[in-house]
């Protein structure tokens, strides 16, 4: 067995016995507790007083809760890389691995990895049995939430590996706050792409140029997610930059994993 | 080749200088004691040869290779001051992972471990928790961890810390086996009594700086034991 795979293997059990993951399985099956409520959509609904029609409703409220769930998710990935390798660095445990011949790369991508397969354990979990309800009860197609759930992946090595690099330099209590405020944020810029646009463009503030620019080449961390599943609305295509918009997010997960790297080469082991 | 070496390596935090100049050598087969008061830089130099941190002026090269290439660090053993490892990992997981990333495999890497937790004693607690030992068996762990791969060299951090003298005396037979068998042994300890009995020559730091080395004979006068050699030594 490669170093790498008996590096990724402690990392995961390492990730197991952590308290964080009792927490993650409370809430997952609160989640699915919730979930199993939300897409056992009524057959109509009311709207500002109108009848609304199922066919109308599931696809909006389907796209809700895959955010959702795909955006815990990915803020779960971050808080669990947050100090995985921070910790083993703290303990010294780092240092008893990294004196035998692996690299450290190595070392950090496998301490990433641990942590990344209990967030995305999580994730098929959840975003698997939410597909699998909103497929057999209200009609929707699974193919725009796969889509979704590798938009969702990509978005957990991104932000798990940019929270990893960052916890070399500061606190864990820092990095929590910066992989909320970045899912938030992203979120937020990705909802503009769905803002009616004002009719004079004099009109766009600094904080929606700044939102658009966001959206348009930050990481695509809620955007993958909305533009896959966009083809749930009623003639809607998958939207025309859905394949540069994943394409965007495989080049920020690879930034994230070549900053994780560089960060980890750089540092002086106590 | 010299197993390791520094050459006039120095290693500055900021404005102070852990060590400023420093030059010594191990050959193949040989020990040496690495000796110096709290402070004189031992952990430091035993940093820069696991590749751990990067000099700031200077060479050091381990098994004639840069320590921060991973190919000098095989056949490498290491023991830290400390060892660290999690509460939860078993006797034998912690020391398979060891054999696993030292490169041992299969079949061989099950039977290495048996073998080794036989020779340090650990035969029946192979199955306990590393949380439920003593810091004196998590040191047997450590050396176990440290000798699995039958090293080539030795590095080894106050390694009777935390060991009854039931367990100094083992540690002095493992280390003058791995000797035998032909293992260069740094050994950095505090207890100059186990330098004088495992080691042939010491190198003695004070203040980052190199205050002597050579063959113990050379260093203790007559009359001196190498404590007296190294109280004169530091206190110039």
């Amino acid at each position: 067995m490669s170093a790498f795979l008996l590096l990724w293997r402690e990392a995961l059990q390492d990730a197991l016995r952590r308290k964080l993951v009792l927490a993650i399985a409370a809430a997952s099956v609160l989640s699915l507790m919730v979930l199993d409520n939300c897409a056992g959509c009524v057959p109509a609904a009311q709207v500002n007083g109108a009848q609304v029609e199922a066919a109308n409703v599931a696809p909006v409220l389907g796209i809700a809760l895959m955010i959702v769930v795909g955006l815990w998710v990915v803020t779960l990935a971050g808080l669990l890389a947050a100090d995985h390798l921070a910790q083993s660095l703290e303990d010294g445990h780092a240092t008893t691995a990294l004196a035998r011949p692996v690299r450290r790369e190595e070392f950090a991508f496998a301490r990433l990895a641990g942590a990344l397969t209990v967030a995305i354990a999580a994730g098929a979990l959840l975003l698997g049995t939410t597909t699998f309800w909103l497929a057999t009860r209200s009609g929707l197609p699974a193919l725009p939430a796969v889509l979704a759930a590798i938009g969702c992946g990509i978005a957990c090595v991104t932000v798990a590996s940019l929270a990893m690099a960052a916890s070399l330099a500061l606190p864990r209590l820092a990095i929590w706050l910066l992989v909320f405020g970045l899912v938030f944020i992203t979120t937020v810029a990705a909802s503009t792409a769905f803002w009616p646009a004002p009719a004079d463009p004099t009109q766009i503030g600094g904080t929606r140029a700044f939102l658009v620019l966001l959206d348009r080449f930050g990481p695509p961390i809620a955007g993958a997610m909305l533009r896959a599943l966009a083809a749930w609305l009623p003639g809607a295509p998958l939207p025309a930059d859905f394949a540069a918009v994943f394409a965007r997010g495989i080049v920020w997960a690879a930034l994230g994993l070549a900053s994780l790297a560089a960060a980890f080469r750089r540092i002086e082991l106590r | 080749m010299s197993a390791l070496e520094l050459r006039d390596v120095v290693k500055r935090y900021g404005a102070r200088a852990a060590l400023g100049g420093v030059s010594f050598d191990l050959a193949e087969g040989s020990a040496l004691g690495l000796l110096g008061p709290n402070g004189a830089g031992k952990t430091t130099a035993l940093r820069l040869l696991l590749g751990f941190a990067a000099p700031s002026a200077g060479e050091v090269r381990l098994r004639g290779l840069d320590p921060r290439d991973p190919h000098a660090r095989r056949g490498v053993g290491y023991l830290p001051e400390r060892v660290s490892l999690p509460d939860r990992a078993t006797v034998t997981g912690a020391v398979a992972l060891s054999a696993g990333l030292a490169g041992l495999s299969g079949a061989d890497r099950g039977a290495a471990v048996a073998e080794m937790l036989d020779y340090v004693g650990l035969g029946d607690r192979a199955r306990d928790r590393i949380g439920e030992l003593s810091k004196g068996l998590r040191q047997r762990v450590g050396f176990a961890m440290a000798l699995i791969a039958k090293p080539a060299l030795l590095l080894l951090d106050e390694p009777t810390s935390g060991l009854d003298p039931l367990g100094i005396r083992d540690a002095r037979t493992w280390i003058q086996r791995a000797r035998d068998e032909g293992a260069a042994v740094l050994l950095c300890s505090h207890v100059l009594s186990e330098i004088e009995l495992t080691c042939d020559r010491v190198a003695i730091l004070h203040g980052g700086e190199l205050a002597a080395s050579g063959p113990i004979a050379e260093i203790v006068r007559a009359g001196e034991n190498l404590e007296d050699a190294f109280v004169r030594l530091v206190s110039r």
